[in-house]
């Protein structure tokens, strides 16, 4: 239970500094981390086969994606 | 015997050889003890596992090295320790010794990250994995339904470092190298899933413990011979070995992604090449070979399975030594064009094999 909340609390961290972060690249990475730390919670919850899919789709497909997107983009290129 | 319940049992007597009383330490009615108890014999249980893996490694580098050599004519390590085997150790001491450079235009956080991203998959996969038994000890470490899942899971989690390390390096050569890394991923996962898919439906079972036992009259290599063709080859492309070494290409791209990285950050990306080598080859023979099944029941199970894995990484070695490289282009063809239609018709094949003989695997 303490160890949900904990996961919670974290999971929260990790979506407002994806959302929050300038650099493209940097709300890709927390992003991988807040779909990891969703299904750390699904896991816990015993409910492993909705964890297990967050990771395929999730890490394994959506953030593959904005990652490939990120590298067409200038902007990251261009950055500092 | 569970693994668990062996180190429990150890732990206790330990406890009880120093009078300490641990079970009745409550906490508000909650036995704090007891899982306290619990917490410790996993994290053994994990170190115990990773500490293996991590000696499986070690010597996995050090007949790569040898094998190379032969091969080449060489004679490869042979000045530290008995025929070379610590030379391995004498460059990890190397490794940590060099300056960790950081090229001062790479975005910091990123660049520091990605090889933790690439390595923990590696290092959790193994966990995953049924070791079968020695004598009444059964090894098998985390038994709940879908492992499998959680395998593949773990392996497609590992090229996002690969991606993002090349990415925040801002070398070109490391952009390219990224860049193929992600167009190589796409390539083949979608090709893996389909022949993961088929051995799920064939054994009727998420589990690897599950899948191995329905092994026991026959393995599924005989049944599904596209499957593991496709299996076999996105497990090369996987650990980005040649002929598939597109994103890590030394003499083009000049180790692609990890161009920058030096001292122990490039080991622990060596590491993880190695491990997924170790980890692909325990995945392949648990899937199609029967994993911890054997003829002779005496033989213990992880006998058999680490002699499996073992002529899959004789495989890998040899495909890496031996084979050139193939064009990204060539690789996207093959991947869309061919393996994806065999894993397809391959599913369609299990599908029937499940419906009409399926009791009988």
């Amino acid at each position: 239970m303490i160890l949900l909340y904990i996961l919670g609390i974290m999971g929260i961290g990790f979506a407002i500094l994806s959302a929050g972060s300038k650099n493209l690249l940097h709300s890709a990475l927390w992003l991988t981390f807040l779909v990891v730390d969703v299904a750390a919670i699904f896991f816990f919850l015993e409910n492993y086969f909705i964890s297990a899919i967050e990771v395929l789709v999730y890490a394994g497909a959506i953030v593959t994606l904005i990652l490939t997107s990120v590298m067409m983009s200038r902007r990251y290129l261009d950055a500092e | 015997m569970d693994l668990f319940y062996f180190i429990l049992s150890i732990l206790y007597g330990i406890l009880k050889f120093l009078h300490i009383n641990f079970i009745p330490f409550n906490w508000g009615g909650y036995p704090v003890g007891e899982w306290i108890a619990w917490a410790i014999v996993g994290l053994v249980e994990v170190i115990i596992v990773f500490a293996l893996s991590m000696l499986l490694v070690v010597i996995l580098v050090y007949v790569f090295r040898k094998y190379m050599a032969d091969l080449q004519n060489r004679i490869g390590p042979n000045r530290v320790g008995p025929w070379g085997s610590l030379q391995l150790i004498a460059d990890v001491f190397k490794l940590i010794q060099k300056q960790d450079l950081i090229p001062s235009r790479a975005d910091r956080i990123a660049f520091k990250l990605a090889p933790y991203i690439v390595f923990t998959p590696v290092a959790l996969g193994f966990v995953l994995i049924p070791f079968g038994n020695i004598s009444i000890l059964n090894l098998m470490v985390l038994n709940f339904p879908y492992t499998v899942l959680f395998l593949i899971a773990f392996m497609i989690i590992s090229p996002l470092g690969e991606i993002i390390g090349g990415l925040s390096s801002h070398n070109k050569f490391s952009l390219y190298g990224a860049l193929r890394s992600a167009a190589q991923d796409i390539g083949y996962e979608v090709p893996m899933m389909i022949s993961v898919i088929s051995v799920i439906i064939l054994a009727g079972s998420y589990s690897a413990n599950s899948i191995v036992y329905a092994q026991r009259n026959i393995p599924f290599i005989i049944p599904e011979v596209l499957g593991f063709f496709v299996f076999f080859f996105a497990m090369i492309a996987k650990q980005s070995i040649p002929p598939f070494d597109l994103p890590e290409s030394g003499s083009e791209l000049v180790s692609g992604y990890s161009t920058e990285y030096s001292g122990m950050r490039y080991g622990i990306f060596y590491m993880a090449n190695f491990g997924f080598m170790a980890l692909t080859s325990f995945v392949v023979a648990t899937l199609y070979l029967g994993g911890w099944e054997g003829p002779f029941p005496f033989i213990p199970g992880l006998f058999w399975l680490l002699i499996k894995a073992a002529i899959f990484m004789v495989i890998f070695l040899l495909s890496w030594i031996a084979l050139g490289r193939v064009r990204i282009d060539q690789f996207l063809n093959l991947g869309w064009k061919y393996l994806l239609p065999l894993s397809i018709i391959n599913l369609l094949i299990s599908a029937g094999l499940a419906l009409t003989v399926g009791g009988w695997f």
